[in-house]
C-alpha cells in the first residue's frame, strides 16, 4: 500500500514537472526587425564664387534621386573653372526625395565636430583649402579653390563621418558620400 | 531508505525543473542585471568603432515581448526586442523603430546619434547562436544578420 502511494506520488511529481515545463511554442513571437530609414543624400551641389566678382559663379551638381545604388544618377556635372582664379566654394547637401527638400548640410554644420570634407584633386591645377572650422579642426563646407594654368583632371570629394575620432585627417570614420568630379580649368 | 527516496525525488524534480527552464533562467540572467556594455560588435573579426550599451528591461518572457535599449555614447538610443529560445542556445535580436511625430519634431530636427543607434541595431538584428552565457559575460554569433548576411557577426556583452 505504502509503495503504491509512493509510486503514485513519484509519477504525479514527474508529470507535474513535465506539464509545467514551458516550451518554445509558449514564447511570445518576436516581430521581424523594422527597416531602418537611412538619411538620404540625393543631391550634392558645390557653388563657386569669385570674391573679386570677375569670373562668373560656377555650380556643379550631382543628383541621384534614389541615393546610392538603384538607378543611375540623373545629373553629374563637370566642375569647370577659370584659370588663375581664386574661388570661394560652398557645399550644399540635399535630400530632394522629401518635400520641401531637406538640407542635409545644415545637419553636417550642426554636427561639424564629427564631419570632414576631403578634397583630392588629380591631374588638374587647383589647390584646395578648407576655410571653415568646428573650433578645433577644419570642416570643408566652405573652401577656397585657387586655380592655375589650364588643365583637366578629377577632384574626389568625400564626406567623412568621424564621431569621437575626428583628428583633422581623412583617415578615421565612415564615408557618407564620395564623388569624383571631372575638373576642367580653362 | 525513505530519506534517500525523498532526496532522489527532490533532485529529480529540481533537475527536471532546471532543464526545462533554461530559456527562462538565461533570460533572467540577461534582464536582471539591467545594463550591459557591448565589448565586441564585430563583422568578420572587424570591430565596430562605436560600441553601445544595452539597457535590458525586466519582463515576462512567456507573456510579453522583451525590450532593450541600444544606447551609444553620443546619447542616441534605439529599441530592440530580444528573446532566448531552444534551451537558451539561440538568441534573437530584432530592431524596432520608435514612432516619431514629425510634425512636432520639425522637418530638420533629426537626431543623428539616434539614427546611428538605429542603424547599428537594425544591421545587427538577427538570430544568433549563444556561445557563452555566464553571469557577467554573454557571447552571440551569427551569419544571418540583417545588415551583414553571410558574414560572421559576433556580439559580446559584459555586465556593467
Amino acid at each position: 500500500m505504502k509503495k503504491t502511494v509512493q509510486y503514485f506520488l513519484f509519477t504525479g511529481l514527474i508529470a507535474t514537472v513535465l506539464v509545467s515545463c514551458k516550451k518554445d511554442d509558449d514564447l511570445v513571437d518576436v516581430p521581424a526587425p523594422d527597416q531602418n530609414e537611412v538619411e538620404l543624400i540625393t543631391t550634392f551641389k558645390i557653388i563657386f564664387t569669385d570674391p573679386a566678382n570677375v569670373a562668373p559663379t560656377v555650380e556643379a551638381i550631382f543628383r541621384d534621386e534614389d541615393g546610392d545604388g538603384g538607378n543611375a544618377p540623373s545629373q553629374f556635372d563637370d566642375i569647370v573653372l577659370a584659370e588663375n582664379t581664386t574661388y570661394n566654394a560652398e557645399i550644399i547637401l540635399l535630400n530632394e526625395s522629401e518635400s520641401p527638400a531637406d538640407t542635409i548640410s545644415n545637419e553636417v554644420l550642426e554636427e561639424d565636430g564629427e564631419h570632414l570634407f576631403c578634397f583630392t584633386p588629380a591631374g588638374t591645377n587647383v589647390i584646395i583649402t578648407r576655410t571653415d572650422t568646428d573650433g578645433t579642426f577644419e570642416v570643408g563646407l566652405q573652401s577656397q579653390w585657387v586655380t592655375g594654368a589650364a588643365s583637366q583632371g578629377t577632384t574626389e570629394i568625400s564626406l567623412k563621418h568621424q564621431p569621437g575620432v575626428k583628428d583633422g585627417s581623412c583617415a578615421p570614420g565612415e564615408t557618407d558620400i564620395e564623388l569624383n568630379f571631372v575638373t576642367i580649368i580653362q | 531508505m525513505k530519506r534517500i527516496l525523498i532526496v532522489a525525488v527532490g533532485m529529480l524534480f529540481l533537475t527536471g525543473l532546471n532543464s526545462c527552464n533554461k530559456v527562462k533562467s538565461t533570460s533572467k540572467r540577461l534582464m536582471k542585471t539591467g545594463d550591459w556594455k557591448v565589448t565586441e560588435l564585430s563583422v568578420n573579426g572587424v570591430n565596430e568603432e562605436e560600441l553601445p550599451k544595452w539597457e535590458i528591461d525586466d519582463c515576462d518572457i512567456y507573456d510579453e515581448s522583451c525590450f532593450g535599449e541600444w544606447k551609444n555614447d553620443e546619447g542616441g538610443h534605439a529599441e530592440f526586442i530580444w528573446q532566448f529560445r531552444e534551451k537558451g542556445e539561440v538568441f534573437e535580436l530584432s530592431y524596432q523603430a520608435e514612432e516619431h511625430d514629425h510634425e512636432e519634431e520639425g522637418e530638420h530636427d533629426h537626431d543623428h546619434a539616434a539614427e546611428e543607434a538605429a542603424e547599428q541595431a537594425a544591421n545587427f538584428s538577427g538570430v544568433y547562436e549563444v556561445e557563452k552565457k555566464e553571469k557577467k559575460v554573454m557571447e552571440f554569433t551569427s551569419s544571418s544578420t540583417v545588415g551583414y548576411s553571410g558574414s560572421r557577426v559576433k556580439i559580446k556583452v559584459e555586465k556593467i
